[in-house]
């Protein structure tokens, strides 16, 4: 049994106590001393065999001899070899000697006692090998060092359990290739092992690191008796930090606290040995999941092995890497990463591992991506250009050279400015630059100038882009091609002026119209009044030239308000059935005096196979034929003028009527003829010039042709004659006219513009001359005149008088005659209600013929008065109201005259004119009423109405005596009393209408009897 | 000076009102005319006439009312009724009631002069 020997040299007892109850007796001897004498002894007594000297520091310190020198100086052997121990050393290392091994003060006694096991199982060499053995696995596994047995191989044999407890702390592995775990090269190791044992050394002491903790590895060689190598017992301490050191680490651990930044280092092998927060935030794996594992891990589509070659690639070149790849993350998803490869030295200068140090670049790579297809977005969709601080182009893009028309080189350096339009508007340049020089963003429009010269418009807004310092780098400009928009926008502008300027000299010709015609109404009305009068020769020449003069005047106006009409095509057809035979005819009719005159043959030859009735605008058609005509007779000096009308083709609807007329005249000449339909050319100045005339009538012809959708020819030689060929295309009427409302000339060749006409006429005009022209016109045939100045003194005089007819002027104040018709029409019943009426209207629009019909004028004339027209048309309606009167009954006059008896009221109101005339207007007016209630009563089986009504007109039957109406009112007065229905009251209340019709014309005679005496 | 007399004349025939008007006016009289009873009676209380001529059918009061009226105020202003034919049995009431004289339609207005200046002695 060998035992072992510990002297303790100490102050105090307190670790000799703990020395002494740690190791077991059996094995272990302990001695106490207080002072360093008790060496003495120890060298003395040769017996005495001291395996290890436990010595505190102060000891040795206070001792009055040199400790080290009486152990160096010693023969003794054992003293020699014998491994002290110093406790409470303020250094590890006093000496270089390796025979003293220092703790520092405060070490804990179990590491104190470590320190002793390690130094006795050291020097314990000549043990029995089985005992040393069994010792030293007793001693291995309880050991508070972590230890490991290594065998001759270097292989891991086993560790112990303050070993696994250590390394667990750090690492939840397996034991397996715990040596992997040195950030150093584990080969490098083993070489280094090899080495050492083959040199007999002892031991081999490195610095490992585990984790982030610096260890102290201790090899310790065991050898044989026979200096054989048995095995190797690793030993880690684990090394406290120098201040520097703590100070670094300090730092490092901030840095590797980031949560942002991926931090951790990889082995040779590629193996992860550490893991920040920040790559568990980046990547999600724990430190536990990650650490030992391969760096293929978190890396997709490679393993193991291809990671190693990788990571051993980047280690040979000693370099710091950048890479920008996709990553793993734990849960699958991958995340954009840029990882920075840094290699790391170790304390000999060798790369013993790569840090890794990673950043998550995925926003950064979305944001890259998103500014990427707004790029490529505007790139593509409008045109934009980079100029810098001085207006130097610095780039464009596609879309600016396409439509600029030139290359990069062409632009690119070059100042924008050389593209400007020479329109240039300098205003707008130094707006631009004063607005972009302030760092505003400008708006606006600008034309350019492509390469080519084509100039186009462009919609810009420029942008300024600034550094943080608000410092304005460039300018961008976004362009659009606004060309078209601006053309457009041209177009329109100048459509409106044109329609406004169009609409203004609509407005003024239709004012001109009525102003000028006006007065020249009266001076020609004068004329012709002045004309009737006796008068000397002379005079009734000068006269009739102001009325030549006069009326050349107004178809002047006539045919320039008519062209003008024409063109801004304003003139609107008629569509009325006519009689095409009976207009040519009378149009033949109009112009035979003056052909006579000229001794000029005038034929008009009338084919049978036109239709009879056509719809169209006679007096357009006559406007037209007249004119022609007119010119042919004009300009013929001698031979003929012929109108000759045939059917050139015609269907169910539509007939095409040929018009030629052909004369013997001087002609047109070939170079005037194709610009005789030309108003203001040479020729129809030089027409008008020699033969009078307004020189418009062909351009209006040829117009008026136009809108008929006719076709119009001349032929003509000179000294021959001409040939105008009209084509007008006519609908065909079926139906049946009233000749008296189609016919625009009635001039009926019987017609004496003398005869008296006798009729009641009320005259509507606002203008006193024409008043007085046509009362004294009127007066002359017989008429009594009463003159209404507007609508509604028409409307009045209407009501309490009775006229023939009435010749309602259409434009007056107040009330105008199309309005005044209108009420009239139905405002008023029986025969007042179908008054004749007949509308004054100047020479205006066409479309007046067709309004006045359907307005309810029964027909219209043109002012001036045609007298011969006027004359007529006054006889045609004064004839129907007459003979309204006098329509059934054969009664001749006296026999209605002794239908009314006057000579009661007469004698009653003492022949009192007046009187009697308000009783005759009160009995018209009462009697109206009657027959209008009577029948309204009846209508609403009202019978004590057509009682009351009956009843009411009775007495002033009586009066009058009525002898054609008493009979009825009587029996309607017997028959209503009743009050019952009875289909007879309407029956006896319009045969009371109808007497009253025929001896109306009685009372009215009275009344004008009566006028006279007032 | 005498004072003209004041005549209320109520009437709806419009022709016969005006040659009553006219023709008593001529006479000298002051004439004020009514087309209905109501317009009558008002009259007759405004103008506080010395006569008073009324016809017998009339709108909304015919000539037996407004003398039913008149005479139940104690207002004892002479009366005639201008009648029509067949109203003999009206006529008859109304001198009942009050009325002092009529005239049948037609009558000559000289005669209705004459009973008129008769009346107002």
């Amino acid at each position: 049994m060998i035992t072992n020997k510990i002297l303790v040299i100490d102050d105090n007892v307190n670790l000799y106590r703990v020395i002494e109850a740690f190791f077991s007796p059996s094995y272990t001897k302990t001695i106490f001393s207080k002072s360093i004498d008790v060496i003495y002894e120890v060298i003395n007594n040769k017996n005495e065999i001291i395996n290890l000297i436990v010595v505190n520091n102060s000891c040795i310190e206070n001792a009055k001899v040199n400790f080290y020198e009486i152990i160096k100086n010693s023969n003794h052997s054992n003293i020699k070899n014998i491994p002290i121990l110093v406790t409470n050393a303020n250094d590890l290392k006093l000496t270089d000697d390796k025979q003293f091994t220092y703790l520092k003060k405060s070490t804990p006694e179990i590491d104190i006692l470590s320190q002793i096991n390690t130094l006795i199982l050291k020097n314990n060499c000549h043990v029995e090998h089985s005992l040393a053995i069994n010792k030293t696995n007793v001693l291995f596994e309880n050991s508070p060092l972590p230890l490991m047995l290594l065998d001759e191989k270097l292989d891991v044999k086993k560790t112990n359990k303050a070993f696994e407890k250590q390394v667990y702390t750090l690492h939840n592995d397996v034991l397996v290739n715990l040596l992997d775990l040195f950030h150093t090269d584990v080969n490098q190791i083993k070489a280094d092992l090899k080495t050492a044992i083959i040199e007999k050394i002892e031991g081999l002491d490195l610095k490992v690191q585990i984790g982030s903790k610096p260890f102290s590895a201790s090899f310790i060689f065991i050898y044989n008796d026979q200096q054989e190598f048995i095995n190797t017992i690793l030993v880690l301490q684990e090394l406290e930090l120098d201040s520097v050191q703590k100070f670094e680490k300090f730092n490092m651990q901030s840095f590797v606290n980031s949560s942002l930044i991926a931090i951790f280092k990889i082995n040779t092998a590629g193996v992860i040995l550490n893991w920040s927060l920040g790559a568990k935030n980046i990547f999600k794996f724990t430190k536990k999941d990650i650490v030992g594992k391969s760096f293929s891990t978190i890396v997709p589509n490679e393993n193991t092995e291809q990671s190693k070659q990788i990571i051993q690639k980047i280690f040979s070149t000693q370099k710091e890497q950048h890479f920008s790849r996709v990553a793993r993350r734990k849960d699958g998803t991958y995340v954009n990463v840029l990882l920075t490869f840094l290699p790391v030295k170790n304390e000999d200068g060798k790369v013993d591992g790569l840090y890794v140090i990673g950043k998550d670049t995925t926003h950064i790579k979305q944001l890259t991506d998103e500014l990427n297809n707004y790029k490529y977005a505007i790139d593509k969709s409008i045109i934009v250009a980079t100029i810098d601080r001085k207006g130097i182009i610095i780039n464009v893009n596609d879309n600016f050279l396409n439509i600029y028309g030139c290359q990069e080189h062409d632009v690119v350096g070059k100042p924008f400015s050389v593209l400007k339009s020479d329109n240039i508007n300098k205003p707008i340049y130094k707006s631009l630059f004063d607005t972009i020089e302030s760092g505003k963003i400008w708006k606006g429009e600008l034309f350019q100038k492509a390469k080519s010269g084509v100039e186009f418009c462009l919609d810009v807004t420029i942008v300024p882009f600034v550094d943080d310092q608000g410092v304005t780098v460039k300018h961008m400009l976004f362009c659009n091609d606004i060309t078209q928009r601006k053309l457009l926008e041209d177009k329109e502008k100048e459509n409106i002026l044109m329609d406004k300027s169009l609409k203004m000299k609509d407005e003024f010709m239709a004012n001109m119209s009525h102003e000028i015609r006006t007065p020249l109404n009266v001076i020609l009305g004068y004329a012709d009044l002045l004309l009737e009068s006796e008068m000397e020769n002379e005079q009734y020449k000068q006269i009739s030239t102001i009325k030549k003069s006069s009326k050349l005047l107004l178809s002047i106006i006539n045919d320039i308000l008519d062209l003008s009409k024409l063109e801004s095509g304003k003139i609107v057809l008629d569509d009325t059935a006519f009689d095409l035979k009976h207009l040519v005819l009378s149009v033949k009719d109009m112009l035979e005096i003056e052909a006579n005159k000229k001794d000029l043959f005038f034929k008009v030859k009338i084919d049978n196979t036109i239709p009879k009735y056509v719809s169209s605008d006679a007096t357009r058609i006559e406007q037209i034929l007249v004119n022609i005509v007119n010119n042919a007779i004009k300009f013929t000096k001698i031979g003929y003028v012929k109108i000759t009308v045939e059917l050139e083709s015609k269907d169910e609807h539509v007939a095409r009527v040929v018009f030629k007329i052909s004369d013997s005249g001087i002609g047109i000449p070939k170079d005037k003829i194709d610009t005789i339909f030309e108003s203001f050319t040479q020729s129809s100045r030089y027409i008008t010039r020699e033969f009078g005339g307004t020189g418009l009538g062909l351009t209006i012809v040829k117009k008026l042709m136009d809108q008929l959708k006719g076709d119009i020819s001349v032929t003509s030689t000179v000294g021959k004659g001409t040939e105008f060929k009209l084509v007008i295309p006519f609908e065909i009427s079926n139906q049946e006219i009233l000749a008296q409302n189609t016919t625009p000339l009635m001039a009926s060749k019987n017609n004496t513009v003398d005869e008296p006409l006798n009729l009641n006429i009320l005259l509507a005009e606002d203008n006193e001359f024409n008043q007085i022209l046509a009362k004294t016109r009127l007066e002359s045939w017989n008429c009594m005149v009463d003159i209404a100045n507007n609508g509604l003194e028409a409307i009045e005089k209407l009501r309490v008088n009775d006229y023939h007819l009435i010749l309602m002027d259409i434009q007056m104040p107040l009330l105008n005659g199309y309005d005044a018709t209108k009420r009239i029409r139905s405002e008023f019943t029986c025969h007042k209600q179908e008054i004749p009426i007949i509308a004054l209207t100047a020479h205006a629009s066409n479309g007046d013929a067709k309004e006045a019909k359907k307005l309810g004028f029964n027909d219209y004339l043109f002012k001036p008065f045609n007298l011969k027209l006027l004359h007529a048309r006054l006889k045609q309606y004064g004839a129907v109201t007459t003979a309204l009167a006098s329509e059934k009954a054969d009664i001749q006059d006296d026999d209605i005259v002794n239908l009314v008896d006057f000579s009661y009221i007469e004698s009653e109101s003492l022949g009192h004119p007046n009187i009697i005339k308000m009783l005759i207007e009160s009995f018209i007016r009462e009697f109206e009423l009657f027959i209008s209630s009577a029948k309204q009563a009846n209508i609403d089986q009202d019978w004590n109405g057509v009682y009351k009504a009956v009843h009411r007109i009775g007495p002033s039957i009586s009066n009058f005596n009525i002898k054609n109406i008493k009979p009825y009112t009587i029996q309607l007065y017997e028959k209503s009393k009743e009050e019952q229905e009875n289909d007879t009251y309407l029956s006896l209340i319009t045969k009371a209408e109808e007497e009253f019709k025929k001896i109306k014309p009685i009372f009215q005679k009275k009344l004008n009897q009566l006028q006279t005496v007032i | 000076m005498s004072e003209k007399k004041k005549i209320v004349i109520a009437e709806d025939d419009s022709s016969l009102q005006l040659l009553l008007k006219f023709r008593f006016e001529e006479e000298g009289y002051d004439v004020f005319t009514a087309s209905d009873g109501e317009r009558a009676l008002e009259l007759i209380d405004s103008k506080l006439p010395d006569l008073i001529i009324s016809d017998i059918m009339m709108p909304i009061y015919n000539g037996l009312e407004v003398v039913n009226k008149i005479r139940s105020r104690n207002n004892n202003t002479p009366i005639i009724m201008l009648s029509n034919a067949g109203q003999e049995e009206m006529v008859l009431k109304a001198f009942h009631i009050g009325a002092d004289d009529f005239l049948s339609k037609p009558f000559i207005i000289n005669e209705l002069l004459i009973r008129a200046k008769r009346i107002l002695k």
